[in-house]
Order: C-alpha cells, then structure tokens, then sequence
C-alpha cells in the first residue's frame, strides 16, 4: 500500500492458517469455518467483512480458542509471534489452558460483539475494571487504581465517570469502557468484533477516531470485524472478504474499493447508499447465504450471484492471486467485467422518489407534538419538545437523527402506543387522540407501526400464521387472505413460511413478516422505525425497495425513521432532522443532503461512512470529533 | 469482564440457524436436562404410590396387634417392621403417601394460581394496583409462617387435606406472584407486546395468549418450589402433632415415631423410612426445578450440552476450557 511502502517489511503477529471450525450438532454439524488463511501484521488493521452468519465471529474467537463446545476446531494452524513471547510463536491450538490464559488478553485482547450490554449492571464502573486488573494482572491496590483512571481517560471518558454505574453511560461511552479494559494490559492484538455496529453514526465515528489514535500511541494490531465493508475500507489496511465460511476475496484496502473482482465483494460494495454523486438505484445482495451444514461444493455463492454459469457448480474453492496481494476464489469474473456490468444502474427514474407527483393528500399530521417523562425526584425530561409534520399519501417521509433525538417516540405517539403530553394530532383533518381506549382500535385500522427489532417484536412463540390471521381477524378480514399477505412481502412460497416460528426465519424474513402483520390492518399511513437496522447491510437495500414498492402500490403515507441519513437521501421524499425533541431542518430529501444549512445536519452528514473522504482523516490520526 | 474473560455465550442463541434449534421433537425430548428427567421419574412414581397405595397396603395400616408394647423388626410378614403397638410400617407408607402428595400438588396449584393470578395483573397494570398488590405481597412475606400456621391450623376442623393446603396457599403464593410480577413487567415492555396492540389485541388476549406462555417455564418452577415448601410444611407441623393425627401421613408417621420413642429404642425400621421418602421426594422436586431452571436459562442449558458434546474429545469438558481441537469429526456426515 503506497502509506506502507517506505516502512520496513511487516512481520506477522498472528498466522491462521487453513483453519475449520464447526459447531456439532445432531442435525449435522454446522461447518462454520472452512479452510480460511489470514495473517495479521504488526501494527496492521485488517478488516473482516461478510453479511452475518458468515463466520466472522467463529474465526475470531475461535483463532484464540474462545469458543464453547459445540464448537471444535477440527484443522489447520494458528500460531502467535508476539515480541512478549520468548519462543519463536506460541502454537495456539497446542497450548495448555494455562499458556492461553497467559495469552488471551494479555497477549490478544477481544472487544465483543455487543461488549456494551456485559458491563455488570449493579457495579460501578471503578469497580468492574479494578476487579478485572486486578484478575488478569499482578498490581497492588494503589497501582490498580491508578491504571484504572489512566485507562477511563486515555479512552475520552473524564475520571468522575468512573462513581457511575454502567446504565447511566450512553451506550457509546460503554463501549470505550470496554476497549479501555481490553486495552489495560496492553496487548499486540485487539480483535474487535462489530464493535460499534449499535452505536450510530456520530458516536461510531467518534470511538472509531478514538481506537485510531490510540493504535499509533500503542502499537496494537486490529483484526476488525464488521458487517458492513463500507466501515473498512475506511480504516483498514487489508480487507478480508467471507462467504459462507470462506475467504472469497483479499486484497489492500484500495483494491478491494476500486477493483475487487469478487461478484459477492461487489455486491457489498453496491449495498450502501451513498450521500454524494448521483442518485443510484441499488439492489444490495438479494437472497440469503446458505445452509452451512455439510459440503458445499463449488461456489457457494451460485444462487445470488449474476453471472454464475453451470462450470461454477463444480469449480474448486481456492483462492487464486489476481495481482500482487490481491486474491479472489472466483476464477470467472475480473475487476473489468464488473465494471462494465454495473450492479448500479444511474437511475432517473428507478429511484421511485424522485419520480412522485409532488402532493398527495395530506392523511396525519403533527401539530406541536410534545412528551415528557418523569424521571425520580420530580424532574422531567422532554423526549419531544413541540414537533409538527405532515405525512401525505403516496410519500415518503424521513425523520433522522441519533439515538436518543426522539425518533422513536414521535412515532409512538402517532401510532397511540403512548400517551402524548401536548399538541394535537390530526387525522384526515379532524383531530383524534389515538391513544384513548376507545377510538384505538379504528385508528389502528389507518396507522400502523413497525418496530425497529424483528428479533423482539415476533412473539417467539406464535407461528407466522398466528401472527398473521390474528391481524387479519381483528381487521375484519378473512384469514385466508394471509396467503397474499405473505405474497405482498415477497415471502415466497408462502407454504414455506406460513408455519415458521420467528426463530427459524433471518432478520430480513421476520422483518418482512412483521411489515405483513401490519399491512393486514389495510392502513394508509405506516409508521416505519429504523425497519432496517438491524439488518445486514447487504439486505437492508432489499428492504427498503419492499417499502418503496408498497408504498408505490398501496399509495401509502410512509414516516421512515433512521440515523442513517444516506439511506433517507436514497428513498424518501422529505427529511426532517430531529435533535434534542425538536426538528432542527426540514426539506426535499435531495436538496438538504447536498446543501444542509443546519450544523447539526451538516455533522450528520461528514459522520455517515463514506470511502472516499473520512477514513483519510481517521488514519492521519488527527482527532475529527466535532 | 467480558473483555478480560470468556463470554458465557460469544455467540448468543439469537444466532444460530434456525435448523439448529429446531431439530425436532426427538431431539427436543434428548435436550431436556437429565436432572429434570430423574426428578420426573420419581416424582411419577409417588404419584402412582399415591393413587394405588392405600389398594396395595398388606395390612390396616392402623390395626394394631393386642398385647404388643415394643416395635418389632423386619420379617417376611412385615416387611418393615411393626410399630410399638403392632401397626404394619409398610401399609402405612404406602397409605400415607396420598395424603402427603395430595397436600403438596393441591397446595401447589392452589398457590400458584394465586401467584399467577396476582403477578400478571401486579405486573401487567402497573401503577396503582401494582403497588397494592406488592405491598401485600411483601406483608404475607414477612409473615412468621409457621406460628401462624400452628396457630391457625390448631383451630381449624381436622378434615382433609384441603384447609391445610388453603392456609399454606395463603401464606405461600407471594414468593412465585414476585418473580411472576417482575417476568411480566419485563415483558409488557417488550416490543411483541406492543406490536400485538398495534393489530388491536385486547389486554386480556396479550395477557393470555403473549405473555402467560412466555412464562410457563418461570410458572412451573414456582410450581414446583411450592410443591416442596407444602410437603416440608406439612411434615412439620404433622411432626408437631398440627394435624390431623388419625390419618396417615410421613409427618403423622413420624409423629407417632417420635411419641413411640422410636429412636431410643433403636427401632430404625419405624422411623427411617418415612425421613428417607420425605428425602427422596424432596430430591426429586429440587432436580426437576434445577432441571427447569436449565430449560429456561440459556447460559446453563448450554453449559449443560457443552459438557455433554466435548466428551466426544478425551475427557470431559469444563466451562472454562479452551474450544476443543478435533482433527476428525467422527460424525462427519456430508
Ligand atoms: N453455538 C452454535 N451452534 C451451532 N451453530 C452455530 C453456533 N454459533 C454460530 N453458529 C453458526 O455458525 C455460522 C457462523 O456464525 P458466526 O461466526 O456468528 O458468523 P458472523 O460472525 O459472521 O455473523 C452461522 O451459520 C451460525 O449460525
Ligand atoms: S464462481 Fe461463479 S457463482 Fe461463484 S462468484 Fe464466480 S461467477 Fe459467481
Ligand atoms: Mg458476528
């Protein structure tokens, strides 16, 4: 890489070679990690990318024998050279428990996926990591203590935070107190594990900034792992692409970004929307990966990949070099074929918004909305401070913001989930409140709401028919419509789906299944919290066109909420931006994305991932925080 | 901790592929902990005792044989001995086993309606009626049980089980109406609930059919512990002389053992046995509620299968180990 060229040739830190991993099981085991090379230079960042289910955490894990039975590793090699070590590498698959609880942390420390939520709820934060120093390293009291305080503000985090408990952090300060403690003993090897996937943008970039600064203070290796290979090609040196337990693609950072030649590497690449250039049509990755049980022979990519033809059933999985540090598995496609067969198409017309007629009747309206929540003692906050919109039929509208702006409460009280505190809201003209015991029932028959987790807003007991013919009956439909329920979602065939519980279905399913239970009510207005979130970055896309296109069809008023301004530039028709329960900016999607005139907008906006610009910053080290 | 140690799960349940979970119902029926399938069986077999016992018994088990002052040792006509006044041991186990499991399972559905009952409605209302009920909860909690029950039950008509199982209830429901309250109020806040009103169910509907059965784990442990508290209570205070000592019962056994100087006069056969079964019984109610427990509890459950799967390797293996290496997946099937 042209920044590298002139430093001296990198030694490797940590080697994983041929490594497989598999979790037994009686219906067969689930080979989660197959074969899969990946080294790891001193004072490298490399970057794991893959939608989930992928193996990206099983590899990470497992490379350090973190993982519990049902997993096995059952090949290959791992071995760790760090400076600490006196031999020449410590075989990690050899080790005795007593060599990797050396190792581990000390050596190789973990930010987990979702660290945030383990921080043990009724200790002090001052606590938790002097019981963790004080675990792992030979210190006397008073040296804790003050490694303690050194750590909570090397991470950004003043010493007074440290008398507090862990739920009265935000969840962005939480994660740096997880990397301060995974930094404690100053290890050569940070292995992060999405760690900042829950935050949104402005925190992510924050925390990302903060682990920058901190690896050129430290001297630390990254192995960062993420969903989302926007991220990476932000911060990371080399980038390592899996697919169904494979490495299918690797290469520098600027190979990946401009000349990956790997179809399912593309396809993750066209999966985000981005804030500048023109407007594209994307089309994410449709479909999901497969089953991971057994041999998969030939390319495990063939069902949802475009240019697949029958010789790639049958091929051999290796990776084979495509220029120098550059590999690929797919011997059939080249940087240029992708090229000239773009996954995005420029799209005037395809990109529904801006084709819509520029009114349509005005269904619910927001006049001077207000909540407030009484915290202990008396004091109030003000979640919505006087919010006023309109949703009309037939469009689309964004509300953005961080967490904690008060999305999603706007959203509960125009669904009539809470109990507003003043304003007025105003159905077809004539002011209602939704939340009164009475009119809710017919109100839900106009409004409906999906929530932001699919993972929590299926009962996990009910089948999908259950959910459905529920919602159905309850609207005065007939149960037997649930068939072209399904069908309207695009889960096809229905059989396959009509008897699922919510934990046999992905994300992206049961998202679409709680989209139908919605749709059930005929509403005319959907209220839609950050529907995507939670989703892999590869399907969010799909997702999003589903909406579109029932919106489209069913002349839908859409309230789309999100943090992501990028994917509101990209599908909706007006913007609001909402910080601190009040909207700071209002206007046509298009025009406020490309000239914001509002601060807050305009923080937004430099926060979102974007290749081209911000990971620059980053690595130069200088601090871009606002 | 987690970043310093092993997550108990790196890879929550939420995760897996569904095929996973679901393997079927035989595999589901394999995946119940062992210790709640042992605490099953015996249990089942004192339920039969308890229906057929009074049939089997060889002899009344209150029929003494005149003339006879001291308990007589085991012998081919009476397989565990006789008591001081002649009465047949056996017959009265196998007699006693109804009262004291009739007390114990009617005390247990009793209590537990109450509990359910009391902590979806504390739990699911909120506010006002919540704090009422809470707060009566917590005064039956600090309620000294057992002078009460002594008190209450010494004036009470001796017949059955059923006012003995009432007044127990009464006393016994907060403990399970507590961690029921707090399951619902959890779940009342979760997002199925509210997207269940957003298609109009009604609160009686959630109540019933969203969150009751995401309790049913949680309602029959606290089924199972009621069980238990019910036969040791009873025990005790028929041990006491509470009760009514013309039925039979461990704890009238035991009574009339201790009054017949059973332990002085080393009479073991008299008095070992219905100690032994309040044991067993007791044992077997503890392992199905660990057993429970495990069922619902995911970081034990899969502690519990990691166990069971690394034996595949050389020993077995310990929460705290290293991910096992296998060079050969023995039932690579592919
Ligand atoms: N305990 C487990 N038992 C069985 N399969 C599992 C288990 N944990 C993970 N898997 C499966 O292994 C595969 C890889 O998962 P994971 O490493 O979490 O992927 P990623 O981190 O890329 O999302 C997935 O198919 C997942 O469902
Ligand atoms: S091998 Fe075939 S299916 Fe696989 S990525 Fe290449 S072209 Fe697509
Ligand atoms: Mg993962």
């Amino acid at each position: 890489m042209a920044e590298n060229a002139g430093s001296p040739a990198p030694e490797p830190i940590l080697k994983i070679k041929d490594l497989s991993i598999a979790y037994r099981s009686g219906a067969g085991d689930v080979r989660a990690v197959r074969h899969v090379d990946l080294t790891l230079h001193r004072g490298e960042v490399v970057g794991l990318a893959g939608e989930s289910g992928c193996g990206k955490s099983t590899l990470a894990y497992g490379s350090v024998r973190l993982l519990r039975p049902p997993a096995v590793i059952t090949g290959g090699s791992v071995s760790y050279h760090g400076r600490r070590v006196e031999t020449d590498g410590v075989d990690v698959l050899a080790a005795s428990p007593e060599q990797l609880r050396r190792l581990r942390w000390r050596e190789i420390a973990i930010v987990f996926q979702s660290a945030m939520n383990s921080l043990n709820p009724v200790l002090r934060v001052r606590d938790q990591m002097l019981d963790a120093l004080g675990a792992h390293l030979a210190l006397t009291r008073e040296q804790r203590h003050d490694r303690v305080v050194e750590l909570i503000e090397m991470v950004g985090i003043p010493r007074t935070r440290l008398a507090s408990y862990p739920h009265e952090l935000s969840g962005g300060m939480r994660q740096r107190v997880m990397i301060a403690m995974a930094l404690a003993a100053e290890p050569e090897v940070v292995i992060m594990d999405e760690p900042t996937t829950a935050l949104d943008v402005v925190v992510q970039r924050e925390i990302l900034a903060e682990i920058f600064a901190l690896k050129d203070r430290l001297g630390f290796s990254v192995l960062f792992i993420t969903h989302d290979l926007s991220l990476l090609l932000e911060i990371a040196d080399r980038v390592v692409i899996m697919y169904a337990g494979r490495a299918v693609e690797s290469g520098t950072r600027e190979q990946i970004h401009v000349r990956s030649s790997h179809p399912y590497t593309r396809g993750l690449l066209t999966s985000f929307p981005r804030l500048r250039g023109p407007r594209v049509k994307l089309t994410g990755i449709p479909g999901s990966p497969p089953d991971l049980r057994g041999a998969l022979t030939g390319c495990p990519f063939v069902p949802r990949c475009r240019f697949s033809t029958d010789a790639c059933a049958t091929i051999d999985m290796a990776l084979t070099p495509v220029e120098p540090a550059h590999v690929s598995a797919c011997p059939f496609v080249s940087a240029e074929r992708l090229d000239a067969s773009p996954a995005s198409a420029p799209a005037p017309a395809p990109v529904a918004a801006l084709a819509r007629e520029s009114s349509g009747a005005v269904v619910l309206e927001a006049a001077d909305l207000r909540k407030s929540y009484r915290l202990a003692r008396g004091v109030a906050v003000e979640a919505v401070a006087g919010v006023s919109f309109e949703l009309r039929r037939g469009k689309i509208t964004a509300l953005v913001g961080e967490s904690g702006s008060g999305k999603t409460t706007v959203a509960r009280l125009l669904a009539g989930q809470e109990q507003r505190s003043g304003g007025e809201i105003r159905l077809d003209g004539k002011v209602i409140d939704p939340a009164s015991r009475r009119g809710f029932r017919s109100y839900k028959e106009t409004v409906q709401m999906v929530f932001q987790d699919p993972f929590a807003s299926l009962n996990p007991l009910h089948t999908v028919r259950y959910h459905l013919t529920r919602a159905l009956k309850l609207h005065g439909r007939d149960g037997a419509e649930l068939d072209g329920l399904l069908d309207q979602v695009r889960l096809s065939p229905p059989e396959q789906y009509r008897d699922a519980y919510p934990h046999e279905l992905s994300g992206g399913q049961r998202q679409r299944v709680a989209i139908a239970r919605a749709l059930a009510a005929a509403p005319r207005v959907l209220l839609a919290d950050e529907p995507v979130s939670m989703l892999d970055v590869s399907i969010r896309l799909e997702m999003l066109d589903l909406i579109e296109e029932l919106r489209a069809r069913l002349d839908l008023a859409v309230l789309y909420i999100t943090h992501d301004i990028a994917s509101a530039r990209y599908f909706a028709d007006e913007i609001l931006v909402m910080h601190g329960g009040e909207i700071v900016e209002r206007g046509p999607a298009e025009a406020l994305t490309q000239a914001p005139s509002h601060d807050y907008t305009r923080l937004l906006i430099a926060s979102a991932p974007d290749p081209d610009a911000f990971g620059r910053q980053l690595r130069a080290g200088r601090r871009t925080a606002p | 901790m987690s970043a310093l140690a092993a997550p108990a799960d790196p890879l929550p349940d939420a995760q897996l592929p569904a095929t996973v979970i679901t393997a079927g119902r035989r595999e589901a029926l394999r995946r119940i902990p062992v210790k709640a399938k042992v605490g099953a069986a015996i249990l089942i077999v004192f339920i039969v005792v308890a229906i057929i016992g009074p049939w089997i018994a060889p002899y009344d088990p209150a029929a003494t044989t005149i003339g006879q002052a001291l308990p007589h040792g085991p012998t081919g006509s009476h397989l565990l001995g006789t008591t001081a006044t002649g009465q047949d041991v056996l017959s009265q186990l196998l007699s006693g086993t109804r009262s004291t499991v009739v007390l114990g399972l009617l005390t247990g559905v009793i209590a537990t309606a109450l509990s359910v009952v009391i902590g979806t409605s504390a739990g699911f209302l909120g506010g006002l009626p919540d704090d009422g009920l809470s707060l009566l909860a917590n005064v039956f909690l600090v309620l000294p049980a057992l002078p009460l029950l002594v008190v209450i039950l010494g004036y009470l008509p001796h017949t059955g089980e059923l006012p003995t199982a009432i007044v127990l209830s009464v006393l016994g429901w907060p403990w399970g109406a507590r961690v029921i309250r707090a399951q619902t109020l959890s779940l009342r806040g979760r997002d199925f609930v509210a997207a269940a009103r957003e298609s109009g169910e009604s609160s009686v509907r959630i109540i019933f059919f969203e969150i009751l059965p995401n309790e049913i784990g949680l309602i029959a442990a606290s089924f199972v512990g009621t069980v238990l508290y019910a036969i040791l209570t009873s025990v005790a205070l028929a041990f006491l002389g509470v009760s009514n000592l013309s039925s039979w019962s461990y704890g009238t056994m035991l009574y009339w053992a201790q009054g017949g100087n059973a332990v002085q006069l080393n009479a073991w056969w008299w008095y070992a046995p219905p100690g032994i079964l309040v044991a067993l019984l007791g044992m077997s109610l503890v392992l199905l509620n660990f057993g429970l427990d495990e069922l619902g509890n995911p970081r034990l459950r899969s502690a519990a299968r990691a166990g069971r799967t690394g034996r595949a390797g050389s020993r077995s293996w310990r929460p705290a180990d290293p991910t096992p290496v296998l060079r050969e997946l023995p039932t690579e099937r592919s």
